[in-house]
């Protein structure tokens, strides 16, 4: 009883230590600016890479082919469908804000109401664990207007992208933990945290890569798609 | 709540805590708070809606001194000597005395001890939470807060017999 009442003391003598040790401490007063700035950098650092990735894959392609890469919203091709699939929500409670470089549009893949910007993966990025599952490649969306984004799986049937509900601590996906398709909200323009009537989404993919893939872009299920290619890795165009 | 009137409401307390879980390495703590903070901004408009976003911060933050990076760049921790005791002159400076002794050996304990006496006995998080918190059993917490104490208290209790030979 003696020792259980001693280790009493003794907690309590260390909780009193630890209060009035940091007691007068207080956080730098930039503390808001420096937080800030730290993600400011961060998304710099995503879009800085992925302008190496897109800048590297417009050097890489010819001329003629190079029009898959970028926005052919003057030439949708797949037919409309009857319903707009849905796929995995993304809602206003889920957008996120981050500021982007002034030129950010130069460097994303543009289809009608949606920019892209593949984030941070070079061409010798690894997409599989050593144990076979997959991982997440993030993404930043930017949308002025409600999208559903959806990928056809290879003409084998095979499916090879997903859109993920959000990050695990361990990074190991496998497809059946996402969706091949994505609906994202606008958000209004009081709610909208980003700015320049955008909403923006900072969401993760797995891909069983290295593969160009392409995306049908849609705002409403009478109007044809446009259409997107992302590189993810080296590939060439078609899946 | 917006993520400004968080910052300004909880970040004393939080950069308390970080100090507590850096060993009272100012720069360290500024750093983590800052990491733990912007992980947060990056997902605001969801964790705002939970019922409380300063326990999730306080999540990020005791598993971002985890982080390896970080390990790396902090200072080698101190070990634990009788020699670090104070010699004392009247009460309120063998408070202090104490004190010091006592955050000298925490900021000494290995990070996963440190870390859980800091959440046990600063946060006075129960010890499921921790365990929520550290993504471990709560048996873990309990023997690194036992190992912890014990560890804390070998030290202490040498710097005081230290300081009886000084007096006498």
């Amino acid at each position: 009883m003696e020792a259980l009442t001693d280790m009493t003391d003794f907690e309590n003598r260390l909780r009193a230590a630890m209060q009035s040790s940091v007691a007068a401490e207080h956080p730098p007063a930039n503390l808001l600016a420096q937080v800030r700035r730290r993600h400011r950098r961060h998304l710099a650092r995503l879009g800085a890479i992925g302008i190496a990735v897109v800048v590297a894959a417009a050097l890489a392609v010819s001329p003629a082919r190079s029009a898959l890469l970028r926005d052919v919203t003057t030439r949708p091709e797949a037919p409309a469908p009857a319903i707009m699939p849905r796929g995995q929500a993304y809602g206003c409670d889920s957008q996120t804000y981050g500021a982007l470089q002034s030129d950010w549009r130069r460097f994303a893949v543009h289809a009608g109401p949606l920019w892209i910007i593949n984030r941070g993966i070079g061409p010798d990025f690894n997409f599989h664990n050593p144990d076979g599952t997959l991982k997440a490649v993030p993404l930043i969306l930017l949308l002025q207007d409600n999208v559903t984004v959806s990928v056809e799986p290879t003409s084998a049937g095979q499916p090879y992208f997903r859109f993920l509900p959000g990050f695990n601590a361990t990074d190991e996906y496998t497809l059946s933990d996402g969706l091949p398709s994505a609906t994202l909200t606008a958000c209004s323009a009081q709610a909208a945290l980003f700015g320049e009537g955008l909403t923006e989404y900072y969401l993760g993919v797995i891909v069983a890569g290295p593969r160009c893939i392409t995306l049908d872009v849609q705002t409403s299920a009478s109007q044809p798609p446009h259409r997107a290619t992302l590189q993810f890795g080296r590939c060439t165009t078609g899946n | 709540m917006s993520f400004e009137e968080f910052v300004q409401g909880s970040s004393p307390r939080l950069f308390r805590t970080a100090l507590l879980l850096t060993g009272n390495d100012r720069a360290a703590a500024e750093d983590l708070l800052q990491a733990a903070l912007e992980r947060a901004y990056r997902h605001w408009a969801r964790i705002c809606r939970s019922e409380e976003p300063e326990r999730y911060v306080r999540r990020i933050l005791a598993n971002a001194s985890h982080d390896r990076w970080r390990q790396a760049a902090r200072r080698r921790e101190r070990s634990m000597h009788a020699g670090d005791a104070v010699a004392v002159t009247d009460d309120h400076a063998g408070a202090v005395a104490d004190r010091d002794l006592l955050m000298r050996a925490l900021a000494g304990l290995p990070k996963r001890q440190r870390t859980v006496l800091v959440l046990r006995y600063y946060s006075d998080l129960p010890e499921l939470e921790i365990a929520d918190v550290l993504g471990c059993s709560v048996g873990t917490v309990k023997s690194q807060a036992s190992r912890g104490l014990a560890r804390l208290r070998a030290v202490v209790e040498r710097g005081t017999e230290a300081e009886r030979t000084w007096r006498h």
